[in-house]
Order: structure tokens, then C-alpha cells, then sequence
């Protein structure tokens, strides 16, 4: 990754599916029995995001993984840390550089790229303890008039991670407010409401969000119980 | 070998899979895949040829130790009490198995080599590394890897005690590495 703020994009994506669907051993890849120019049908491609568009779920999704593992590090290896958060914070430089490639749509919610530079938002405040991260995600829910009361729960969704960081971060009450509303919906939702393709994905992620709940907001021993079941 | 590629044919209990094309991982011949079954499941097949050769079946309803050598890992105490510590080293275990490239020495699953060492290099850079997304999917999605290891590591920070409680921490900080030494070449 060429990782300066002018750079075009980032690769995406390694293979096909519609040629690496398949149910063996990676190393039974038939890709070992011949060379790539006899055989470049299979040739596991490398793409590159194009350069019109930086795929904004995808460059949220990286910033806010290289902010948190640059924490998980921190005591342990922090010059590995550092060039995390390096990558992290010039990565953001990117994708704020080019909104109307990163940002398509301005909602917050399912299946928006909104969403995903919030998740990077708040890791890197989290990372950084920079005050301009969490100001810039907070003008972004206010300008968009949007804070989370998810109406299902989705595994692709980042809307309640944020919210979740954001009460515990800060711990303003409008934030543990908008969690108690939130989560007090879930615990009343109906198995429909959840991505039922996912289903396992979908119920360990909200287990673990509770727990964050229970941990650091809100004592709430429904929540607790739900959590166990 | 694409699925248009296979033509498929199948009467009471006969099932018929015939290549149209020949097949780069079988030396560039045609094949037929014939089987019989009586239900739906691997235990239904009752036998099945290969180019009109018979196929072992007892390799694929009980594969010998040597393919899968590993113990069973017991997540569940005396009292039926799921034992978390055991889940965690299972979780782990479940992650190293989905690794792309050049394995480390401290691979701990026994039927995984190195694999995909030349992801990238047609675009003259090396992508070798990091997850594949899944057990059927050797594709690796740069978003899919980040969205879990954020997953992971949130739950290292806020639960470093538990890691180490559970002696993983060593290999949850590897699994996380082997996805972060990956999404710095990307």
C-alpha cells in the first residue's frame, strides 16, 4: 500500500470467487501445476480499487483496523504500533482528501460507506486521543441528523460500534441515552430483524456489543441475560 | 473449471457430473463423475467411479489420523459449563487454518502448507499472505480481513486479562500480525 496522501487507491482484492469457489486445500490450488501464462485463466488477480472510486466501506473498515490493532500493540511492540497508527492516520488522510470517492452518500446507517468512516473516526480518537477525530465524526451525525436507532441489527452495519465507543469514549449522556434506546430495541426485537444469512456472525457481534454495554455504560442485568442466551 | 463447464445429469440414484472441457487440474483430459446414493448425505453414496475406476470411499467418510491428526479440543467442563479458555484456543485455531502464504514455523495445523505464493506477483508486487475469506472462498477481500481483526482486537483490548488468563495471548497477537503484516502490503 502506497500509503501517502495522494495515493489512488489500495488493492481490494486477491482471486476471484467465481474461479476460487471451491471446497479444497488452498495448497491443492491448481495454479501449482502450471505456470500463469499456460494457464491464466486461473491466475489470481490482484485488484486494485479503481482509481474513481476508494470504495469507502472498505477504506473505513482498513483505517479503523490499523487505529485498533496499533492499541492491542501498544505495550508490547510499539515500534509495530507505531507504523500502525502511521498508516492509520495517512490512510484517513486519503479518504478525507477525497470525500466524493470515499463518501457517496451521506447516510449513516445500513449499508453506507457513512458508517464505516465513523467506525474509522472513532478508533483513531480512541488510538490518537486526537480531539479532532471525534470533532469531525460529531459534525458528521449532526450535519447528517442521524445517531443510531438501528431497526435491525446487521453484521456489515457499524452504526452500533459507534454509537457504542462513542457513549463509552466520551461518556456524554446523550450518547449512553441513545445506547439505552437502542439496545432496549434490540432486546425486544424479533429473530427477523437480524441478518438471518449470518446468523451466527450476527449473534456473536451483538453479544460482545452488549457486553461492551455492561461493562462500560449501562448495568443493565437484562442485557446481561441476554448476552448469556 | 467453471460449473458451465461440468455437465450434469442424474436418474433415481445415479448422479453423472461429465467435463465439458478439459480440465487443466486433471492434466488437461475429460473426466466422469459417476455416483450412486441413496439419500442426501456422504454416508448415502454407495459407491462411485472416477473415469470408470472405483473410488476409495473409506479416505472420504474416515479419513486416516495422519490427514487430520489433531484431538478433538473439548469445550465443555464437567458440569456442562462451556469452558471459555478452550473456545478461545478452538476460536484461534479456526483462524490459523484460513491462512494464505508462507506459513511459520509455529503453524499449528498439521494438514496446512505454505500456499498462494505468488498472490500479486502479476502485478509485479508481493500479496502473499493474510485470510482467505472462507472455507470454500480462497479469495482474500482486503475489507472482509479488516473488519474482523478490528473485531478481534477490540476484544484483546477490552479483554486483555481474559487472554491472558486463557495463555492466548501470544497467538491471538499472531493471528492479529498475520493480518496486519498483510494489510500493510495491500
Amino acid at each position: 500500500m502506497h500509503t501517502t496522501a495522494t495515493h489512488d487507491g489500495f488493492y481490494e482484492r486477491v482471486g476471484d470467487t467465481a474461479v476460487n469457489d471451491r471446497w479444497y486445500r488452498p495448497e491443492d490450488w491448481p495454479i501449482y501445476q502450471h505456470t500463469v501464462s499456460q494457464c491464466s485463466c486461473h491466475a489470481r488477480l490482484a485488484v486494485l480499487s479503481p482509481s474513481f472510486f476508494l470504495i469507502g466501506e472498505a477504506i473505513g473498515e482498513l483505517i479503523a483496523c490499523f487505529a485498533a490493532t496499533s492499541i492491542v500493540f501498544r505495550s508490547y511492540d510499539n515500534e509495530y504500533s507505531l507504523e500502525l497508527l502511521k498508516h492509520a492516520e495517512e490512510l484517513y488522510k486519503v479518504a478525507v482528501a477525497n470525500p466524493f470517492r470515499t463518501l457517496d452518500r451521506k447516510d449513516f446507517g445500513l449499508d453506507s460507506p457513512g458508517d464505516e468512516i465513523a467506525w474509522a473516526r472513532i478508533w483513531l480518537f480512541r488510538a490518537t486521543n486526537k480531539s479532532k477525530y471525534l470533532f469531525e465524526l460529531e459534525t458528521f451525525l449532526s450535519e447528517n441528523k442521524v445517531l443510531p436507532r438501528q431497526s435491525s441489527f446487521r453484521i456489515g452495519s457499524r452504526g452500533f460500534g459507534v454509537l457504542t465507543l462513542l457513549a463509552k469514549l466520551t461518556k456524554h449522556k446523550r450518547y449512553i441515552k441513545q445506547v439505552k434506546q437502542s439496545y432496549d430495541f434490540l432486546l425486544t426485537a424479533r429473530i427477523p430483524q437480524f441478518d438471518v444469512s449470518y446468523c451466527t456472525q450476527c449473534v456473536a457481534n451483538l453479544a460482545f456489543l452488549f457486553l461492551q454495554v455492561i461493562n462500560t455504560i449501562l448495568i443493565i442485568k437484562l442485557y446481561f441475560y441476554f448476552c448469556l442466551r | 473449471m467453471l460449473f458451465d463447464d461440468v455437465e450434469f445429469s442424474t436418474s433415481t440414484d445415479r448422479f453423472v457430473f461429465k467435463s465439458r472441457k478439459r480440465a487443466s487440474w486433471y492434466n488437461g483430459s475429460m473426466f466422469t463423475l459417476e455416483f450412486r446414493a441413496d439419500g442426501i448425505t456422504p454416508y448415502n453414496v454407495i459407491n462411485a467411479t472416477f473415469n470408470n475406476e472405483d473410488v476409495n470411499l473409506t479416505m472420504i467418510f474416515d479419513p486416516p489420523s495422519s490427514v487430520f491428526s489433531g484431538e478433538p479440543i473439548n469445550i465443555l467442563e464437567n458440569d456442562n459449563q462451556y469452558n471459555y479458555s478452550a473456545v478461545l484456543y478452538a476460536s484461534l485455531l479456526f483462524y490459523e487454518s484460513q491462512r494464505a502464504g508462507k506459513l511459520p514455523s509455529t503453524n499449528r495445523i498439521d494438514w496446512r502448507n505454505d500456499s498462494m505464493l505468488n498472490d500479486g506477483k502479476s502485478r509485479g508486487i508481493d500479496l502473499v499472505g493474510g485470510y482467505f475469506n472462507d472455507g470454500d472462498d480462497l479469495t482474500k477481500n482486503t475489507h472482509i480481513i479488516a473488519g474482523f481483526t478490528t473485531t478481534i482486537a477490540w476484544g484483546v483490548i477490552e479483554y486483555e486479562d481474559a487472554y491472558i488468563k486463557a495463555n492466548q495471548l501470544k497467538d491471538v497477537h499472531d493471528a492479529i500480525r498475520w493480518s496486519m503484516d498483510y494489510l500493510i502490503k495491500v
